[in-house]
């Protein structure tokens, strides 16, 4: 602290020799001027002196017979003094100054975390029409109306909250972990009555109703479309009649078996990408979308590919700059006709066929039987899969106001 | 009477204090001014008695009318 005030009232680095050196000090003591550093070199002493204490030395050194020469003049005055004479540099320091100040008062990129279901080019286009893009200024942003904005836009999110961190706009969302089946319900009952109907054609092996009116049982056998629990409940009168219906969302556990087949066709030829070793490197630079590549020469490659390195420029720690470096990678390749062996073939049909069964599964489908037939047809390999599956339904139709009518 | 009174001995009686950290820095207050200085050897003169600070490569880092510091390896202080 005591070295920062001393710097910019400015001071002295100074040289004492003479009879008495020692009285020197003395005297600088008693008259309150502050000395430190102070330094024997045997035949002379160095010490730091402040300016003001330096104009009062006079009359100390004529007394003690001592002689004084300045070594060294620190601090901002004459720091001041010396910039003077170097107006260029001052300008452009403080106009690189004012620059920083400038290009602080901008979002520069946008950071969007938390998003899965809506993704990074959706929360763009969504941005755009917000008119929030990377180059706008800080303050026509209005963090709570957008957090708002994005809220109402998109039901999936449960909590938003954006932040300005430096140049950069950092959005973090959260989205409802909760299935949307949930919130279809919900919305269904707030219309009319659902059939539950069959979703493939097949035999009902289990069924637990819950809600509605079953129209089938177990070992039904069904076709797709068949309501198998109806919305619809008839009120009967006391003469057996009916009075009205009320409607209601079909509601049931109903495991249909079905049959479910998949083909799959593969050409055995196919071209492969060859590398021919041949690679350049291509150094670029980007100002905003705009690039110049190093060497200038474009490649002369007829089929290649190009991986790109990018590394954007940061400056203060998370100040981004639309200016962005990197090196591009061209790879130059050529094609070959290659064709598939029976191995080959049999690999990717077993690939295929696992993740279907695994989409399947995700789904709740459970496999009972599964039956592959492989053949080959002059260059074309086809694929069969019967599979045997118990699926619960659940698809739910409309109960339509002739369907009502008909009921009634 | 300084005792009975308890009032601060430095004061009243002009004892110097010296103040000593490890043996590199020595901080003394209440002292009239310097009678010798060398590398090894910082001759004070306090108001009863004087100070000898014997050491290497001694140095003052500050001085003023009230205190001073020095820095430098303490070897030894000897009142005379």
């Amino acid at each position: 602290m005591l070295q920062t005030i001393q710097y910019f009232k400015g001071y002295l680095c100074i040289k004492v020799w003479g009879f008495s050196a020692e009285r020197f000090i003395n005297l600088c003591g008693n008259h309150n001027i502050l000395l430190w550093n102070i330094i024997n070199h045997g035949d002379y002493y160095t010490m730091c002196i402040t300016l003001k204490g330096f104009y009062e030395l006079k009359s100390i050194t004529k007394k003690t017979g001592t002689k004084v020469a300045i070594t060294k003049r620190c601090g901002l005055p004459f720091f001041s003094q010396r910039m003077k004479k170097r107006k260029v540099f001052v300008l452009g320091f403080l106009g690189c100054l004012l620059f920083l100040i400038w290009t602080e008062s901008f979002i520069l990129s946008v950071d969007v975390t938390g998003n899965y279901y809506i993704t990074d080019e959706v929360f763009e286009d969504f941005l755009k029409k917000q008119e929030i893009s990377p180059g706008i200024k800080k303050n026509r942003v209005d963090i709570e109306s957008l957090e708002k904005a994005i809220r109402n836009e998109y039901n999936i999110v449960t909590w938003t909250s954006a932040r300005m961190e430096g140049t950069k706009l950092v959005i973090q969302i959260k989205e409802n972990d909760l299935s949307s089946k949930e919130e279809e319900v919900e919305k269904l009952q707030e219309g009319a009555g659902y059939h539950l109907v069959a979703h493939a054609d097949g035999v009902v092996t289990s069924m637990v109703t819950r809600n509605g009116i079953p129209k089938v049982t177990v070992g039904t056998e069904v076709k797709k479309g068949d309501i198998l629990v109806e919305g619809s409940i008839p009120i009967y009168q006391e003469d057996a009649t009916v009075k009205r219906y009320e409607y209601c969302v079909a509601d049931a556990d109903v495991v249909i078996e079905s049959n479910l087949s998949v083909s799959e066709t593969f050409d055995e030829r196919y071209q492969k990408k060859v590398y021919t070793g041949r690679n350049k490197k291509r150094y670029f630079l980007r100002i905003n979308n705009r690039s110049i590549s190093f060497p200038l020469a474009s490649n002369t490659y007829e089929l290649y590919d190009v991986t790109e390195e990018l590394r954007q420029i940061q400056i203060l720690g998370g100040m981004n700059l639309p200016v962005s470096y990197g090196v591009k990678n061209v790879r130059e390749y050529r094609l070959e006709d290659r064709i598939y062996t029976k191995d080959e073939i049999k690999e990717k049909f077993e690939y295929k066929v696992q993740k279907f069964i695994q989409t399947l599964e995700e789904k709740g489908v459970q496999i009972i039987e599964k039956n592959v037939t492989i053949n080959k047809n002059k260059s074309i390999w086809k694929m069969q899969v019967q599979f045997v599956v118990n699926q619960k339904a659940e698809m739910l139709q409309k109960i339509t106001p002739q369907d009502a009518d008909i009921g009634e | 009477m300084v005792e009975s009174l308890k009032l601060p001995k430095d004061s009243m009686l002009g004892a110097s204090i010296v103040t000593i950290t490890g043996n590199t820095e020595v901080f003394v207050e209440n002292y009239k001014g310097i009678l010798e200085y060398s590398d090894e050897l910082i001759l004070l003169q306090g108001k009863n008695c004087k100070i000898e600070l014997t050491g290497k490569r001694l140095n003052i880092v500050y001085y003023t009318n009230e205190d001073m510091k020095i820095g430098g390896r303490i070897i030894g202080i000897r009142y005379c």
